[in-house]
């Protein structure tokens, strides 16, 4: 299998997995080209615009200004801000005991490997301290690195905060640049930090299981900071990521199916470097036709190849191209053109028979309305 | 989504053509609205950097903050729209003695008012544009009550009258779901592009292509790249007090082309609905509208507050209103629209037949009639409550389901309510009756004061920024 | 069959119930008491033996119930077992009177309350009545179905109540709104927030639980707590075996609706599997299937034996069936396949308007089966646990192959409410797959 994935990269561009592609794989299950691109941790993006599809992603550098901007806030003066928002919950910020590790081991672009390395193992001292009560209460880890897989996949992760000891427990913090609006937080964002923390839990659970030491010292319950209202001040948020957890670990441990996907689709590549320029698209195609892509309307917002295979579904007349309720009332039609005839009034095969009756209710209540 | 409208939608896609979902506009669009076509700065959720407004499609105010996050220069922006905004208000309610109806791209851009509304009065600029503030979280909760149309989601006018052939999440780009009402719109968003030409791509190509046009809130992040240059430039050179027309004239330009494709297409959506005929029900529920913004209105110029956030009774009376509301609307549409009839039938909710005779019974002092309806088909059940459509007054219970010849139905409805005052179903005339019930009419009353089950030890600060 | 344990539990239940009595003898106003109880437990006894309790303590006593029918059969009961107690029924204006004993009252005027000392009522009627009430107030308010309520119902008549006892049942169907509440999202003032989640924003509360089902067997009870009630301790009142049914007739042979029947009895669980097929959701099949099914009990002569009673000789009458769905037009499909059988008599209806009965033997149409897409609301924890907790001796699943796949196909992510420790959407996912998973060994393919 790993051959089989090291081929589909061939030499294209790789991504490191982070807390969300990581969660992604748990809960995206439906597209199996998408879950074979992702495991193969081959970049989406880069085989979009090769088939013509610009995605237009990426961060806005406002949303990134704003981001470092918050975040600066928050660690300003020893982190100042943030301690006040946690002392009220019992974290000891007269005995301060901060590790930046962001200083302590600064980013180099060409040795980026080694430094997360370093930082990771930095912070499992600093945790396993904590664990044996070796730690004062009053620690502070920023910036910390956690090395976790899923399935067997390498997962990246940087924490922004971990506080001890607050109730008792070591805390995950993750800074966010939006704000809490009169104690609300959109849906949206509450769900994404709720996977993101929900990665980084899970993997200090383990790092502490793989010591030997109890992984319920870390909170389920994680604190976000966000700005209150309209202005910069930082607000403290509580909430409880068991549920996303709890699926996290039901679901990681599942093997990854990628036999079945690398069965049907035999031996393809993404990698179209030695092709000839002009049969570069084609070929592309053709393998994402073999992976097995599944789309759906919210692959527009969660996928890079999405614009390529909606149009593949709309030339082909996927039912699936407009989203759950047609598709549920155009079940076991194989084609939306073929649906078009039905609902014309051609004959119908027993599978479609039940699509076909309702078209005919349509056209009677239709006629009904005239009289 | 019912059956009816995923239906539609099949037909959209084959035919390449938006379909009609109803025959009337069952909401009131005004001649004259206030269009607000605006974007804010991605990552500032309280920001307003640059819009077009007014009521005069060729004639529209020009707001800009060069840099929201700069609250000086925000607060300047804030106060120009408070200036169009309460005066244009003002000037509605004095002359055309009726509020202003809003128009915005799509449901976000409206329920964002209401973060624009709360910074500006928290920021506490001015009078002006507190007031301006207050006016504009009224407005986004228009949006969010099911039968007021204060604030119209030009969106949602499209999507309430025709179905497209593409998904709804695609359909929130207003461009992209307009292509399946007129291509030749296009040529319209983007300048160089002839109308002949929009018109001969298919109706995906012209969506794939609409969609790239920004028509949220958010600036395009690729635009973005050149912006931030603009305006730190722009940034440093005032920090040293000084100005340059260049560079401010470069950032307007760019933000003014982000921004006129969704003035444009917001004014498009409108003139294409207005001429789709108006139901009887919408003109009374803008009537509502009206009676309520009014309250509304006296109340804030006369110094009123408007909290920011509901308090428990005030949601609770909310979601009362809403429901007998939205109840109401659903009845009155399928008595006016012989397509909103269609989609009834269809979901069971009613059922059309042949009057084969109307009997009266005498029953205690009265006399009932009982109507005989022959139908095709229905799921409908005895017992059920049924109302006469014709004349939603008249009520009645179902007291038999029996077969009839040629697979048909025979359905006995005992009528029980509007007997008296009101004429019976012709026989031999096609008519239907509808399952759904009237809002109960009257809402209990709301205490003035939360009961002891709902105080809290410490009241949450509401107004702080 | 003995029923040592299952007496044991019995009397750990009767226990709990006098500590509640014992616990009414002293009331501070402003207190707010709740008592959790799963499905069967004997919620609305406990509401019955508390309201006496009260009025010997010189209390007035309000009863606010959700529907009409629960304020209907509560004041019945409660009449046949006070018959010295009487009792006011306040309906509204206009409401056909369905009969009740000579003790019980029943009036719409608000204002001719008088001085009643227990006053029955739905919660939208209380609100209605506050206005007439003026300065009047009652001790005591017992809630029955507080999950079910509205917490923004109590807006309008919490001034009415000096005391709240709530009594619950927290795994079913929550209340809910046709029209987009995401304005108050996540917020404490969120109308729709059930009556128990809304008053713990606000205050603390004494917080118990009954701890035994009397309607769910042996069989079930262990299931039903890790499917729905994670929280909650609790255990059947009956040993298995010491409640069955019995089979009278002969299995028709070749017939799939025998061999369900067969297992149901015997395990008391049954899934009915039909083959694959791509249909519209009212699945003609599957409602003839599931009528089909009721149709062989009622055939077979089917016997109950009740909870150490050793002797079979309770016949299951229709009434005691019922055929539950999740949308109307799938009821209605049931309706007409069960009238084709030629069976009458029993009942068929959605999961929300079966909530709160009870049968011996429910045939329930899986809501996930047929379905593309595992939707909110098909996923809905409250539903499947309405349709999975009807019973007293047995429950059949019927649904197509596919329905583990298009679980494993839908991970939820979640619902995005700041501070909720638990997510019903993926509560709800994982509820379904536990009880597929619990009762593989129970399948039966069509």
């Amino acid at each position: 299998m790993e051959q089989w994935l090291e081929n589909l990269a061939g030499t294209s561009k790789r991504v490191r997995l982070n807390a969300r592609t990581a969660s992604a794989l748990v809960t995206s299950t439906r597209c199996n080209a998408r879950r074979a691109l992702d495991v193969a941790r081959i970049d989406k993006s880069v085989v979009a615009a090769a088939l013509g599809f610009d995605a237009q992603r990426g961060q806005s550098p406002f949303a990134l200004g704003r981001g470092n901007q918050f975040e600066r806030r928050v660690k300003k003066d020893e982190y100042l801000e943030l301690i006040e928002l946690l002392s009220p919950m019992g974290f000891d910020g007269a005995v301060s005991d901060i590790h930046d590790l962001r200083d302590d081991v600064p980013f180099a672009p060409n040795n980026a490997d080694e430094v997360l390395a370093n930082r990771a193992a930095l912070t499992r001292k600093a945790i396993v301290e904590i664990a044996k009560g070796e730690a004062p209460p009053g620690r502070l880890i920023d910036g910390g690195a956690l090395e976790w897989t899923i399935g067997d996949m390498p997962v990246r992760l940087e924490v922004d905060a971990l506080a001890w000891w607050v109730g008792g427990k070591l805390r995950v913090i993750e800074v966010k640049s939006f704000p809490v609006e009169w104690g609300q937080i959109p849906k949206e964002k509450v769900v994404a930090a709720s996977w993101q923390t929900a990665v980084y839990v899970a993997a200090l659970q383990d790092l502490l299981q793989s010591e030997g030491l109890d992984p319920s010292l870390i909170s389920t319950e994680i604190f976000l900071v966000c700005p209150h209202n309209t202005g910069m001040k930082p607000e403290l948020v509580r909430h409880e990521i068991s549920p996303q957890l709890r699926l996290l670990r039901q679901h990681a441990n599942k093997q990854v199916p990628i036999a079945e996907i690398a069965d049907r689709a035999g031996d393809v590549t993404i990698d179209v470097s030695t092709v000839a320029p002009s049969e570069r698209q084609q070929t592309l195609r053709n393998t994402i036709a073999k992976l097995g892509p599944a789309y759906q309307p919210s692959c527009l917002s969660t996928c890079e190849l999405a614009g390529h295979c909606r149009s593949v579904a709309q030339t082909n007349g996927d039912p699936s191209v407009m989203g759950g309720e047609v598709l549920q009332v155009s079940i076991g039609i194989s084609s939306l053109h073929r649906a078009a005839g039905l609902l014309a009034g051609a004959k119908a095969t027993t599978d479609e028979a039940d699509f076909a009756e309702l078209a005919a209710d349509i056209r009677k209540a239709e006629a009904d309305v005239q009289r | 989504m019912s059956k009816y409208r995923a239906m539609l939608k099949l037909r959209a896609f084959q035919e390449g053509v938006a379909q009609p979902y109803r025959e009337l506009r069952h909401f009131y669009v005004a001649d004259r609205p206030f269009v607000l076509a605006y974007v804010q700065m991605a990552g500032e959720t309280f920001s307003l950097w640059a819009c077009l407004c007014g009521r005069d499609r060729d004639d529209p105010y020009w707001i800009v903050a060069d840099d929201p996050r700069n609250r000086d220069l925000q607060s300047e922006a804030f106060a120009s729209l408070a200036e169009v905004l309460n005066r244009e208000i003002g000037s509605s309610m004095a002359n055309d003695l009726e509020p202003l109806q809003i128009w915005v791209s799509n449901a976000g851009a409206g329920a964002n008012l209401a973060r624009i509304g709360r910074v500006m009065r928290a920021r506490q600029v001015s009078d002006e544009v507190s007031l301006a503030g207050a006016y504009l979280d009224l407005y986004a909760q228009s949006m969010a009550a099911p039968t007021s149309v204060l604030c119209m989601a030009a969106t949602e006018a499209l999507g309430r009258q025709r179905a497209t052939g593409q998904s709804d999440f695609e359909d929130a780009n207003l461009a992209s779901q307009l292509m399946w009402w007129d291509r030749r719109v296009l040529a319209k968003l983007f300048p160089g592009l002839k109308a002949a030409a929009a018109k001969a791509m298919s109706v995906f190509e012209a969506a794939a292509k609409a969609e790239k046009l920004p028509m949220g809130t958010l600036t395009s992040p690729s635009a973005d790249e050149d912006l931030d240059d603009v305006v730190r430039q722009l940034g440093v050179i005032r920090r040293e007090g000084r100005t340059s027309p260049k560079l401010t004239k470069q950032l307007h330009d760019a933000l003014y082309a982000q921004v006129l494709p969704i003035w444009e297409a917001i004014w498009e959506a409108r003139n294409v609905v207005s001429k789709i005929r108006e139901s009887a029900s919408a003109s009374e529920r803008w009537q509502q509208d009206s009676r309520g913004f009014r309250w509304q209105y006296d109340y804030l110029v006369g110094g009123g507050k408007r909290r920011f956030t509901d308090s428990p009774m005030r949601a609770a009376k909310l979601l009362a209103q809403w429901e007998a509301a939205q109840a109401d609307a659903a009845r009155d549409e399928v008595a006016e629209d012989r397509l909103a009839l269609v989609e009834a039938v269809l979901d069971n909710e009613a059922v059309i037949g042949t009057v084969k005779k109307v009997e009266k019974k005498k029953i205690g002092k009265r006399e009932h009639p009982f109507i005989t309806l022959a139908v095709d088909e229905t799921e409908l059940t005895k017992g059920a409550d049924v109302w006469w459509r014709d004349n939603l007054k008249v009520k009645g219970c179902i007291t038999a389901i029996e077969p009839l010849k040629a697979e048909r139905l025979q359905v006995t409805i005992h009528v029980t309510a509007g007997m008296t005052k009101h004429a019976m179903p012709a026989v031999g005339s096609s008519t239907a009756f509808i399952t759904l019930p009237p809002s109960f009419g009257v809402q209990a009353p709301m205490p003035d004061n939360p009961p002891w089950t709902h105080r809290l030890r410490v009241e949450p600060v509401d107004d702080d920024e | 069959m003995t029923n040592s344990n299952g007496n044991k539990a019995l009397e750990r239940a009767d226990a709990k119930v006098k500590q509640l009595l014992d616990r009414a003898r002293n009331l501070e106003p402003g207190s707010v008491a709740l008592v959790d109880a799963p499905a069967g437990a004997g919620k609305t006894g406990l509401v019955t033996r508390l309201v006496p309790r009260h009025v010997k303590e010189d209390r007035r006593v309000a009863v606010i119930t959700q529907t009409n029918e629960q304020a209907d059969d509560l004041s019945r009961r409660l009449a046949r077992e006070q018959p010295k107690l009487d009792i006011t029924r306040m309906v509204k204006s206009g409401y056909d009177d369905p009969g009740f004993p000579n003790n019980v009252t029943v009036l719409s005027d608000a204002a001719a309350l008088g001085s009643s000392s227990v006053v029955v009522a739905t919660a939208d009627k209380w609100s209605f009545a506050t206005a007439k009430l003026g300065k009047t107030t009652f001790d005591i308010g017992l809630i029955d179905e507080a999950y079910q309520m509205a917490g923004g119902k109590l807006l309008y008549s919490g001034h009415l109540f000096q005391a709240l006892e709530m009594v619950g049942d927290p795994g079913q169907l929550s209340p809910f709104s046709q029209v987009d509440t995401e304005r108050w999202s996540g917020l404490s003032v969120d109308p729709t927030k059930n009556a128990v989640d809304t008053l713990r924003y606000y205050m603390d509360f004494e917080h118990d639980s009954l701890p035994v089902t009397r309607r769910l067997p042996a069989h079930a009870a262990g299931i039903v707590r890790a499917a729905f009630y994670e929280d909650l301790e609790f255990s059947a009142a009956t040993e298995l075996g010491a409640r069955q049914l019995g089979l009278v007739g002969k299995a028709r042979r070749g017939s799939s609706a025998s061999r369900v029947a067969d297992m149901a009895l015997k395990h008391g669980w049954a899934i009915a599997r039909l083959p694959q097929r791509s249909v519209q959701r009212n699945d003609q099949e599957i409602a003839h299937a599931a009528a089909s099914i009721a149709k062989d009990l009622l055939e077979r002569e089917v016997h109950r034996m009740e909870d150490d009673d050793s002797r079979f000789d309770k016949v299951l009458a229709p009434g005691r069936i019922a055929l539950g769905a999740s949308h109307r037009d799938q009821v209605a499909a049931l309706r007409a396949a069960a009238e084709s059988l030629g069976i009458e008599g029993v009942a068929i209806d959605t999961a929300n308007r079966l909530q709160g009965r009870e049968f011996d033997v429910v045939i329930a149409w899986h809501p996930l089966s047929g379905q593309v897409e595992a939707s909110a609301f098909h996923l809905d924890v409250g539903r499947l646990c309405v349709l999975a907790t009807r019973h007293r001796h047995a429950c059949v699943l019927v649904g197509r192959e596919g329905i583990e796949d298009l679980l494993e196909m839908s991970v939820p992510t979640g619902e995005g409410l700041l501070g909720e420790t638990i997510d019903r959407s993926i509560s709800g996912w994982q509820a379904h797959l536990l009880l597929l998973g619990e009762l593989a060994h129970t399948e039966v393919k069509w």
